[in-house]
């Protein structure tokens, strides 16, 4: 799209203005530097073209990380009227409830360097992927994936992965109400089934890091943060089973728009009336699939911390490993916000963007309710991740969001490219990050020159005050599916 | 890659192109890409083969159809698809005998995981001599 009706706001913010079957305008926020590497694909269009969404409210908006999806530009976020509007499978994306979570331990990165090859090969060995082969858990039963659905993260610490306690630090309490496992497809339970406990490939991946920086003393020590010790993020989210579900819904979805009169210049934008038979279907199938992906998480977050302990030798105790927060960034939520100040209910789509709620959200555990919740974001795997807290202002603006990585700025076939004949792994064991990698292409796709600076896309957040920086974690040893 | 597909730029995902002399062998090509994408072809044998058979309203669904099939089947039961043989085919109905193996860790190196076939500017033109296709794999 060229930067023709492009309006700049301020430093940090951009508008494309409400023109044709736009509905509402486009807001981006970006750097001007971020800003021309947007214009480069196609990503403003899909902000317009999420802008014509029926029952969409204030703007069709974008993350700093934003870069070209389908349907949706990924770092897109839609906010549609929950009585009026509609809600698409193509706002959540295939892998419903990609997400990320953040444990911090006691150990000290000192300690660990000098280990980390033990420990990324126990993690490599212990969390398959799940690509062609399957989880590290027995294979389900269709009325045990029931219950994953309809239990969430809760689920899979009832059968053994976890502490009960870990259910205060995950977004929604790592269960989605009003999951309906009724209808999920066969295909989607046959997906789900040999799955749960696997990482999946392409992005998704177990990083272990050093906190670095800290930008706020005060609430990195309330949430047990300190410089120099070591911090696990996981990244990954329904597998097969939410890609099903996108699927099937996407299928349902398309007839739905064309039965509802619904007019959407993208077939991915197919969508429903969130008060008809259809939307609230999808509503149901795509919290049930939120909820696999919750557990998981918390699966493959035991699977860790019993890693850690075997391959360290070390109890429990001694490891420290807690649960920070757990966040999914694709996904649509019921929420309540103000608009025009009023109170209204609205279906927040994220796709590719992550909640930042402020301080004094009620959806937030006590020892939070001060700091505002975190936002995970992890960069590139050779670079740097952070950890954020949300703000008022991203309530007032952004409907309590967030960006949620660095997003990309190559194509995986440029990145491909520029990776022949590089022995990549000796590259970025050389700077430090020890990989193991099942998918050898997804390595040479997602080496750090295929994303944009992290630190300029969470600094640009900063600087608008939708988010605030609180750590910035150095990779020491990562795991790609 | 190999001379029946060429990958075009996509930021998040993969745009993969798909030229071939008729549709049918379009739609070999397609899925001959989709394997190659996840492991390299050649390594691949003909072992066994098992019939699919997809049907949707136009020619491009139908495409989105017939890739999401061969992936469903890869995803369930590990089938990587060698060859393809379209017994019978229209602008919305496709009945295929597929050829192929069983993934194996040792044998076959796993190149990337396919989430699914998107509809993002999917594309099929047939004229006289070509056929051409164009879509969006969600990596």
């Amino acid at each position: 799209m060229s930067n023709e009706g492009l309006i700049r706001k301020s430093a940090y913010l951009w508008e494309i203005p409400k023109a044709g079957p736009m509905r509402v305008p486009g807001r981006i926020y970006a750097s001007e530097a971020l800003m021309n590497q947007i214009q480069q694909d196609e990503s403003l269009k899909q902000v317009a073209n999420v802008a014509q969404l029926p029952g969409i409210i204030k703007y069709s908006l974008a993350m700093p990380d934003i870069h070209w999806g389908y349907g949706f530009p990924i770092g897109g976020v839609a906010a549609t009227d929950a009585a009026q509007g509609v809600i698409s499978p193509g706002g959540v994306g295939y892998d419903i409830n990609c997400g990320v979570r953040l444990l911090r331990t006691d150990l000290n990165a000192e300690f660990i360097r000098p280990r980390i090859k033990n420990i990324v090969t126990g993690l490599f060995n212990n969390i398959p992927s799940g690509v062609g082969s399957h989880g590290a858990i027995r294979r389900l039963s269709r009325s045990d994936v029931q219950k994953v659905l309809l239990k969430g993260a809760r689920w899979a610490i009832e059968n053994g992965y976890g502490a009960g306690n870990d259910l205060r630090y995950i977004e929604d309490k790592g269960c989605l109400d009003g999951a309906d496992p009724d209808v999920i497809s066969q295909r989607a339970y046959q997906r789900g089934a040999p799955q749960l406990g696997t990482l999946g490939s392409g992005n998704h991946f177990v990083e272990i890091s050093e906190i670095s920086d800290i930008y706020d003393e005060n609430i990195a020590r309330q949430l047990g943060l300190e410089k120099g010790y070591i911090v696990v993020f996981i990244h990954t989210g329904s597998r097969g089973l939410g890609y099903q579900v996108c699927d099937d819904f996407i299928k349902v979805t398309l007839q739905a728009t064309a039965k509802y009169g619904i007019s959407v210049p993208d077939r991915q934008l197919a969508c429903a009336p969130l008060n008809s038979q259809e939307g609230r279907d999808y509503l149901g199938a795509m919290r049930a699939a939120a909820n696999y992906a919750f557990a998981n998480r918390q699966v493959i977050s035991s699977l860790i911390e019993s890693t850690f302990q075997k391959s360290l030798n070390i109890s429990p105790n001694d490891l420290g490993m807690r649960l920070i927060w757990d966040i999914a960034h694709n996904i649509a939520k019921i929420e309540t916000h103000m608009v025009g100040g009023k109170r209204r209910k609205v279906c927040v789509h994220r796709k590719g963007a992550t909640r930042a709620f402020g301080p004094g959200s009620p959806d937030l555990p006590d020892e939070y309710h001060l700091i505002g919740q975190p936002v995970l974001i992890p960069g590139d795997m050779g670079t740097e991740s952070y950890l954020c807290v949300g703000t008022q202002k991203a309530m007032e603006e952004t409907f309590g969001s967030s960006c949620h990585g660095a997003g990309r700025v190559m194509s995986r076939h440029k990145a491909k490219k520029k990776s022949m004949g590089r022995n990549l792994f000796k590259e970025l064991e050389n700077a430090g990050v020890f990989v193991m990698a099942e998918g050898k292409a997804t390595m040479a796709e997602e080496m750090p020159y295929a994303y944009k600076n992290v630190t300029e896309v969470v600094n640009t957040m900063h600087q608008a005050g939708i988010t605030k920086k609180i750590a910035r974690f150095k990779p020491v040893g990562v795991i790609k599916g | 890659m190999r001379p029946f597909y060429q990958l075009f730029d996509h930021t998040s995902d993969l745009g993969v192109q798909v030229r071939a002399e008729d549709l049918k062998s379009l739609f070999k090509n397609a899925a001959l890409a989709m394997t190659d994408l996840m492991t390299d072809i050649k390594t691949v044998r003909n072992q066994s083969d098992r019939i699919v058979e997809v049907e949707a309203e136009n020619i491009e669904l139908l495409l989105r159809e017939w890739l999401g099939e061969l992936l469903f089947t890869f995803h369930t039961t590990g089938f990587l698809v060698s060859d393809v043989d379209v017994l019978d085919m229209s602008d919305k109905h496709v009945k295929a005998k597929i050829f192929g193996e069983q993934y194996q860790k040792k044998r076959h190196v796993l190149q990337r995981e396919i989430k699914s076939v998107t509809y993002h500017q999917l594309k099929v033109i047939v004229e006289e001599h070509e056929a051409t296709a164009r879509f969006i794999l969600d990596i």
